[in-house]
């Protein structure tokens, strides 16, 4: 029986610091507190090391590399969304150096939130501080789904106080929301007066909300933060975005932290461009903007037709695990949490650390990066 | 060996005010002339204002509430790199403009490891950043069960975790007040746990952390901020303070009379002829500039009533089991009666304190307006005539509300060198910096004299840090590497226990992953306790 490990999981932006695992034999023997997502990531994270390549073979593969940058022009680096915060700064001041347009692998909502909230503003709170509220409202999200001890803490505590919204139409939704107190018999089902009410009589609340109502349009996430605007104006009301798999390490945030913009900017000699909508991944992977795409972390969410167009342009992807596709060059490299150290941010933006469980020799995705930069051309 | 050969000497800390003299440094150090030796490199001075380069002591530039601030400000390019560039971009404009030690005004411990982030991107300055513990309710409840043992090793604890080179309280006990729907206490109101109000939470953490020889003291946001005739609850608050060190912020948001009810007026008067006399004090302005401006504040309850008296949007953040941070747009407008009364008010405080030693020069950034406007508030503070065109320009209740028509005084350059180098230094307790006497760090700044101040203090000749030149005219040269300035005093390990069983039922974070933990930081240089306690 192996020995028990005490560890900080990766696996979700929950980011759990209380996990205890044993492994056994290079096998994940016991993992509590249970949680399915943690447990499946752990379980493909130790059998992936194994299928990591000897060292001979990367730097081989890293030369191949350098010859791929020395004839690119037009670089794409694209961020997956579990990097830990390393990586994410080696791969700014590779875009840097390259002059690169650094992106991240899901669609960003960024740009869309950012105007929203200048409008309404947005009061939030972190882990702990939700836990404690009177009013849960759950807006187009399952919180189990992508977090699941979340979904087990709001089950077990705060299910009674639970409003779960999911309606074909948020905008009008949201307006019948709005309206419910005070014209109560306008044409607006009972349903929404009735959850007005409960709303209105809480001191305290938060509302958890996903990106299917900050991608449903502006109209849409303006009158959604205009309501808790309102709901701030009564009482204490907090609002969490809880994204289902994209930014699950905060790769958003150490980005605004380092460079002062989001995802999709563009690397110039002396300044940084941004253009949330013009340098969109996917959309210049389709366009065939590219001549060398760097995919650091594996994408999630492509769809068919961009990894058919990965496979047929020069793509290099580092990851800790094999692809199920077939980029031109993978380079393994290792995983924060696994088998290095590690900084992540929770979902509310709290800064946790991670722990190797067993550590190897594979280079971390810094390492190659800085390793290319350091010999690599000027783009 | 470098010496600057006849430059135009400032140092107020020896007392020396624009004398022709010659410095000798060697070794990142200010050295005695030497009798003899190797031949030195000599830098010509002639014609040049040498001084000890800049001390920045309150500015928010590292940590989390920027990034919020980032994602208001996105749809505003010009704001946004003006009030919140990333840190490294600030530390690198703070070189510019000489300053070689900057602090970061606040940080929440349990987000320390962003803004520990934020510090080691500014390697070209020394810097650190002051732990809030105002609403930390570890230490609160240390305060209200009174053991003094306890209450002095969870703060230092906090320190420790944080990376913290000062104890910070903002409003204190105000945070979570307003987290438990609850109006501001006042000085002696209890803030919610047993007895505790802010007057026993204010005077037994200074005595404390004076006990334990911090080199800074208690850095303190007093309650009551921005509101009108806010005077009379502020210097209540100085003379809490009595007989202690404590260094007192942006104290021109605390300087305002009511106008019988209608709105701003100036009680800098007041406010200086209050303060003056506590020598062991010392303050910073918070001057406010006209233009675009961003509060961002640990003070949730003064956000919270900015954001409903101006209606703007904000974006507040609640720290589970510490206070929060708050995040919301300003403007100050030149023809805003409000606006122009806080900015003359700002002028009239630095204009009226006497000893610019012991009141500095700071905008609170990005909160009045950003520090790179410090070359145009210095215009203001040297030239009576710069400030009657200014009033001029802005709304009349500057003129009428306000004494900074009448104060005529006009800042020599030595006294800005105090203001700005010396004075938060020695409040810092930095004794190795903002002075040029022998053993100091060769940290110097060095101008063209120029007719024009503002565009003199705009554009250093050259900036030295630790007697190299990183800075010519305006371009950095050279990237010095500094220091992340900590402070790690004494406690009783054998309280960990009990402070991680306290903490475990107030935060989410299990108590061995919270915050830095105690091992040693990369870059940092502990700077050493004068503790009076055994």
């Amino acid at each position: 029986m192996g020995e028990e490990l005490r560890t900080t999981c990766p696996f979700c932006s929950l980011h759990c610091t209380d996990l205890r695992l044993t492994i056994d034999g290079g096998r994940l023997a016991d993992f509590s507190p249970p949680c399915e997502k943690g447990q499946m990531g752990y379980a493909n994270a130790i059998s992936g090391l194994s299928a990591s390549r000897k060292q001979s073979q990367t730097r081989t593969a890293l030369q191949a590399v350098r010859l791929s940058l020395e004839a690119a022009s037009r670089l794409l680096v694209v961020l997956s969304a579990d990097l830990d915060r390393e990586a994410v700064e080696g791969a700014i001041r590779f875009s840097k150096k390259f002059s690169a347009i650094l992106t991240c692998a899901e669609e960003y909502t960024g740009s869309m939130f950012a105007l929203a909230m200048k409008t309404a503003g947005f009061l939030t709170g972190t882990l702990g501080e939700l836990r404690n509220l009177e009013q849960v409202v759950l807006c187009g999200v399952e919180p189990g789904q992508s977090h699941p001890r979340l979904g087990e803490m709001i089950q077990k505590n705060l299910l009674s106080q639970a409003i779960f919204l999911d309606p074909p139409d948020p905008l009008e939704a949201i307006r019948w929301l709005r309206l419910g107190n005070e014209e109560r018999g306008e044409n607006i089902p009972d349903f929404y007066t009735d959850i007005a009410a409960q709303i209105q009589k809480a001191t305290s609340g938060v509302v958890f909300f996903g990106p299917k109502w900050l991608e449903a349009g502006l109209p849409v996430t303006t009158e959604f933060l205009l309501w808790l605007n309102d709901l701030n104006r009564t009482g204490r009301w907090y609002a969490q975005y809880l994204s289902l798999a994209s930014n699950n390490t905060g790769v958003v945030e150490t980005l605004l932290f380092a460079t002062g913009f989001p995802p999709n900017v563009r690397f110039k000699a002396k300044s940084v461009g941004y253009s949330p909508r013009r340098w969109q991944a996917e959309r210049l992977i389709q366009m065939d903007w590219p001549d060398l795409c760097l995919l650091i972390g594996r994408p999630r969410h492509f769809s068919e037709q961009t990894f058919a167009r990965l496979e047929k342009n020069r793509t290099i992807l580092l990851d800790p695990l094999a692809p199920s596709w077939r980029p031109h060059d993978w380079l393994p490299v290792a995983q924060a949490g696994i088998d290095v150290s590690g900084q992540v941010q929770r979902l509310d933006g709290v800064p946790i650390a991670l722990q190797p469980i067993m550590p190897m020799e594979r280079p971390t995705a810094n390492a190659i990066l800085a390793d290319l930069a350091s010999e690599g051309p000027r783009v | 060996m470098i010496l600057i050969r006849g430059a135009e000497i400032y140092d107020p800390a020896h007392g020396i005010d624009g004398e022709v003299r010659d410095l000798w440094l060697d070794n990142g150090r200010i050295i005695a002339p030497p009798q003899e030796g190797a031949e030195p490199q000599v830098i010509d001075g002639r014609g040049m204002i040498v001084a000890p380069a800049g001390v920045e002591i309150h500015a928010h530039v590292a940590g989390y509430g920027l990034n919020a601030a980032r994602r208001f400000l996105l749809p505003d390019a010009a704001a946004l790199d003006l009030l919140t560039p990333p840190a490294k971009e600030a530390a690198e404009r703070y070189l510019c403009l000489g300053y070689t030690t900057v602090f970061d005004a606040a940080s929440s411990p349990l987000f320390a490891r962003s803004t520990l982030a934020d510090l080691e991107s500014m390697q070209v300055l020394d810097r650190g950043t002051y732990t809030l513990m105002g609403d930390h309710l570890l230490l609160l409840k240390a305060l209200a069960a009174g053991d003094r043992g306890n209450i002095r090793d969870t703060l230092s604890w906090l320190l420790q975790v944080s990376g913290g080179y000062a104890v910070k309280l903002v409003n204190p006990g105000g945070g979570i007040a307003w987290k438990a729907n609850r109006p501001t206490p006042g000085l002696d109101e209890s803030i919610g746990l047993g007895d505790l109000t802010q007057r026993k939470i204010i005077r037994m953490v200074v005595e404390l952390v004076n006990e334990m020889g911090l080199p800074h003291p208690v850095h303190l946001h007093a309650g009551q901020l921005g509101r009108p005739g806010n005077s009379a609850s502020f210097c209540e608050t100085v003379r809490v303070l009595d007989g202690q060190r404590a260094h007192l912020c942006h104290i021109q948001f605390y300087a305002y009379g009511d106008d019988d009810g209608c709105g701003y007026s100036s009680a800098a008067g007041q406010v200086v002829r209050c303060i003056e006399p506590y020598h062991q004090l010392t303050f910073d302005v918070g001057q406010v500039l006209f233009g675009t401006a961003l509060a961002v504040t640990a003070d949730t309850s003064a956000a919270s009533h900015l954001r409903n008296a101006t209606g703007q949007p904000w974006i507040s953040r609640q720290v589970e089991g510490e206070g929060g941070n708050s995040v919301l747009p300003l403007a100050y407008l030149a023809k805003s009666p409000a606006s122009a009364v806080q900015w003359a008010t700002g002028l009239e405080l630095l204009l009226r304190f006497p000893d610019p030693a012991r009141m500095f020069l700071t905008t609170d950034h990005p909160n009045g307006g950003p520090f790179t406007a410090y070359p145009q508030v210095i215009a203001w503070l040297m030239s009576s005539a710069a400030r009657r065109e200014a009033l001029k320009q802005v709304h009349r209740a500057a003129t009428k509300k306000t004494g900074l028509a009448a104060v005529k005084r006009e800042y020599t350059l030595g006294e800005i060198f105090a203001m700005t180098s010396w004075g938060p230094a020695r409040a810092l307790g930095l004794s190795d910096r903002g002075h040029l006497g022998v053993g100091a760090r060769a940290d110097i700044r060095c101008y063209r004299r120029q007719a024009d101040i503002q565009a003199m203090f705009s554009q250093p000749a050259w900036v030295m840090k630790g007697g190299k030149i990183v800075v010519r005219e305006g371009r950095i040269v050279q990237l010095g590497e500094g220091d992340i300035l900590v402070v790690r005093p004494a406690w009783d390990f054998e309280r960990l226990p009990l402070i991680q069983r306290n903490l475990s039922k107030i935060v989410t974070v299990q108590p061995e992953h919270y915050a830095l933990g105690l091992g040693p930081i990369a870059g940092m240089l502990e700077v050493p306790c004068r503790s009076k306690v055994s």
